[in-house]
C-alpha cells in the first residue's frame, strides 16, 4: 500500500501565539477513507488545509506535508509544484464555495483548469468532450438535470453535490472534505456522505473527511483519527472509538449533548434511510 | 438547562441611556470654530444679496427669452461633447480593471499595491480640468484633449472604487478555484470577477454620468465639446445664448441620468 498522504512534524501557530498544531505525525495509504474527529478548534480543518497547500505550517520548523509523492510544502514554505499537486486533491469546503453567479455546469467545468492548457482555462475555452465529462460528474452526483442553473438558485445541499461533481471534474486521486455536513440538514448531510463512500468504493479514491458528529464518522469511515487541541489523540479503527475516549476528547459536559443529538439523528434514520438511501443510488448510478 | 436566562433578572430592562460625555459637547464647539474662520477666509457677504438684488434682477433679465437660433450647433456640440465622455470612460474602464486589481491588499503585496494606490491617488488628485489644460498644450485645442484629460482621472478614480469592491468580496469561491490547480490570474478571473461585476458596472456608469457633466466645462480650457461655445457666449455677453446652451446642458444630463439608472438597475 502507498503512503497517499504523509505528515511529518507540522506546527502550525496563527498569530505567534494560538498554537493549532502542535507536531502531528500522520500516513495515510490509497483508497482508505479516514474520519477527522474533534471539538472545534481542535485544529482539525487546519490540518486538512495544509494538505492542499491553501494554509502553511511553522517556518523554521522541520514540518512537511507530501500528498501522492509529491511536496506540498516544507518548513513552512509551499512547494513551487503545488498547483499542479492541488490538480490532483479534491477540495470539498464546508460552505461549499461555488462561483455564485456562474451556472452550475461552468462550476464543474472549473474542476479541470489545473489539467488543460492554461491559456484555455483563462479564456474559457472548454471542448465538447470536456462538458461530456461535467455532465457525466453531474449525473453522478444527480444534479445534471441542475446544469444549466446559476448556482446561488440551489439549495446547500445541492451546492456541496455540485462542489463534489467538480472534485470529480478534476478527476483526483484524493478528496479532503472540510466539514462538509456541518451547513446541511440531515437528509441531505447522508446524501452527501453517501456519494463520498461510492466514490472511495467504486472508484478507489482516497477519501479524508472532517467531522463533527462522531455518529457519521463511525458509519461511514473505517478508520477515525481524533485530535484534541492541536495534537493527535487517536488514530485507529473507528468502532474502537470508546465511550470513555469520546469523553476525553470533548470533555463529559459536550459528549452528554452530542450523544442526545447523534440518538435523535439515529431515531431519524430509521424512519427515512430507506427512502434517501434508494434514491442516492439511483442517483449515483 | 443551566444557561437559561429569564426576563425577570435581565438587568437590560432597568438600564438607562448613557449620559452624553464631555467630548460630544466639544465636537460642536470645534465644528462651530471651523464655521466662523472659514467665514473670513471666503469672504461672505450675505448683505451684498440684498443690497445688489436689483443688478442681479437686470443681469437676470438678461437671460431670457433664451437664444435658440443655433440651436442645430448647440446639439452638435453636445453629441460631440458625449462622445468624448464615452471615450474618455470605456478607456478608463479597461486600464482601471487591471490597475483596480493591483491596488487591492487581498490580491496582490504590498510592494505592488503601495505603489499603485499612489500613483492612482495622483491621477484623481488633479481635476480633470488640470489635465485638459496640459493636453491642450502637448496634443493641440480639440476634443481629444478632453477625452485623454478624463480619461486619467477617472481611470484613479475607478481604480480606487474597483479595488474597494475587490477588497470585500467573499473569498471562499477564490479559495475554491484555487483549489482546482488554477493559475492566479484564473483565480481572479473566475473567482473575483463575477463577485464584483455588478458593483464594477454601477460605478463605471456613474462615472459615465459625471463624465458627462465634466465634458460640458472641458471646452473652456479649449477642450472640445460645447464648453467652448459656452465660454465664448458668456465672455461676448451674449447670456440669452448662454441660457440656451444651459438649458441644451441640463436637459441633456438629465435624460443620461434617467437612461443610465435604468441600466444600472438591471445589473444589481
Amino acid at each position: 500500500m502507498d503512503n497517499v498522504v504523509q505528515i511529518q512534524s507540522l506546527h502550525k501557530t496563527f498569530n505567534n501565539a494560538n498554537r493549532a498544531l502542535k507536531g502531528i505525525d500522520l500516513s495515510v495509504s490509497k483508497g482508505e477513507m479516514v474520519a477527522l474527529i474533534g471539538p472545534s478548534g481542535s485544529g482539525k480543518s487546519t490540518l486538512l488545509r495544509h494538505m492542499a497547500g491553501l494554509t502553511w505550517g511553522d517556518k523554521g520548523g522541520q514540518g512537511s506535508v507530501s500528498v501522492l509523492g509529491k511536496t506540498i510544502q516544507q518548513q513552512g514554505k509551499l512547494a513551487p509544484t503545488v498547483r499542479r499537486s492541488r490538480a490532483k486533491i479534491g477540495y470539498i469546503f464546508q460552505q461549499f464555495n461555488l462561483v455564485n453567479r456562474m451556472s452550475v455546469i461552468s462550476n464543474v467545468l472549473m474542476g479541470s483548469l489545473g489539467r488543460i492548457a492554461s491559456w484555455r482555462g483563462t479564456l474559457s475555452i472548454f471542448t465538447q468532450e470536456e462538458k461530456r465529462l461535467a455532465l457525466k460528474a453531474l449525473a453522478r452526483v444527480g444534479m445534471e438535470s441542475f446544469a444549466y442553473q446559476r448556482a446561488d438558485t440551489l439549495s446547500g445541499g445541492q451546492q456541496q453535490r455540485v462542489a463534489i461533481a467538480r472534485a470529480l471534474m478534476q478527476q483526483a486521486e484524493i478528496i479532503l472534505a472540510d466539514e462538509p455536513i456541518a451547513s446541511l440538514d440531515p437528509e441531505s448531510a447522508r446524501t452527501v456522505m453517501d456519494i463520498l463512500k461510492d466514490i472511495n468504493e467504486k472508484d478507489g479514491k482516497t477519501v479524508i473527511v472532517t467531522l463533527h458528529q462522531v455518529e457519521y464518522a463511525r458509519q461511514y469511515c473505517h478508520r477515525a483519527v481524533a485530535l484534541k487541541d492541536g495534537e493527535l489523540y487517536f488514530d485507529g479503527d473507528s468502532a474502537h472509538l470508546s465511550e470513555e475516549c469520546l469523553t476525553n476528547i470533548y470533555g463529559a459536559s459536550n459528549r452528554a449533548i452530542n450523544s442526545h443529538e447523534a440518538s435523535t439523528h439515529s431515531e431519524n434514520k430509521s424512519v427515512d434511510l430507506g427512502v434517501s438511501g434508494a434514491m442516492t443510488f439511483a442517483e449515483a448510478g | 438547562m443551566p444557561h437559561v436566562m429569564t426576563a425577570g433578572n435581565n438587568p437590560a430592562l432597568e438600564a438607562t441611556p448613557p449620559k452624553k460625555h464631555w467630548s460630544h459637547w466639544l465636537i460642536w464647539a470645534i465644528a462651530f470654530l471651523v464655521l466662523a474662520w472659514s467665514w473670513e477666509g471666503a469672504e461672505m457677504r450675505p448683505a451684498s444679496l440684498v443690497s445688489d438684488a436689483g443688478n442681479m434682477a437686470e443681469f437676470a433679465a438678461d437671460f431670457f427669452p433664451p437664444d435658440f437660433s443655433q440651436w442645430r450647433l448647440h446639439l452638435s456640440e453636445m453629441l460631440i461633447t458625449i462622445q468624448i465622455a464615452i471615450w474618455g470612460t470605456v478607456l478608463a474602464v479597461v486600464l482601471a480593471i487591471p490597475l483596480g486589481i493591483m491596488s487591492s491588499e487581498n490580491i496582490v503585496p504590498w510592494w505592488v499595491y503601495q505603489p499603485t494606490r499612489r500613483v492612482m491617488d495622483a491621477f484623481r488628485a488633479i481635476n480633470e480640468m488640470v489635465f485638459a489644460m496640459l493636453f491642450v498644450v502637448s496634443v493641440g485645442l480639440g476634443p481629444f484633449a478632453g477625452v485623454l484629460a478624463l480619461f486619467i482621472h477617472t481611470t484613479g478614480v475607478l481604480a480606487k472604487l474597483f479595488s474597494e469592491a475587490v477588497e470585500a468580496i467573499d473569498k471562499g469561491p477564490v479559495e475554491g478555484i484555487r483549489a482546482t490547480g488554477a493559475s492566479g490570474l484564473q483565480e481572479v478571473i473566475y473567482g473575483v470577477i463575477p463577485q464584483v461585476l455588478p458593483l464594477w458596472i454601477s460605478y463605471s456608469l456613474y462615472r459615465f454620468e459625471s463624465n458627462v457633466r465634466s465634458a460640458t466645462v472641458l471646452g473652456m480650457v479649449g477642450a472640445g465639446g460645447i464648453g467652448v461655445i459656452l465660454w465664448e457666449s458668456i465672455r461676448g455677453f451674449m447670456f440669452a445664448e448662454t441660457c440656451a446652451v444651459m438649458i441644451v446642458i441640463i436637459v441633456t444630463v438629465t435624460l443620461l441620468d434617467i437612461l443610465s439608472q435604468q441600466v444600472r438597475r438591471r445589473f444589481i
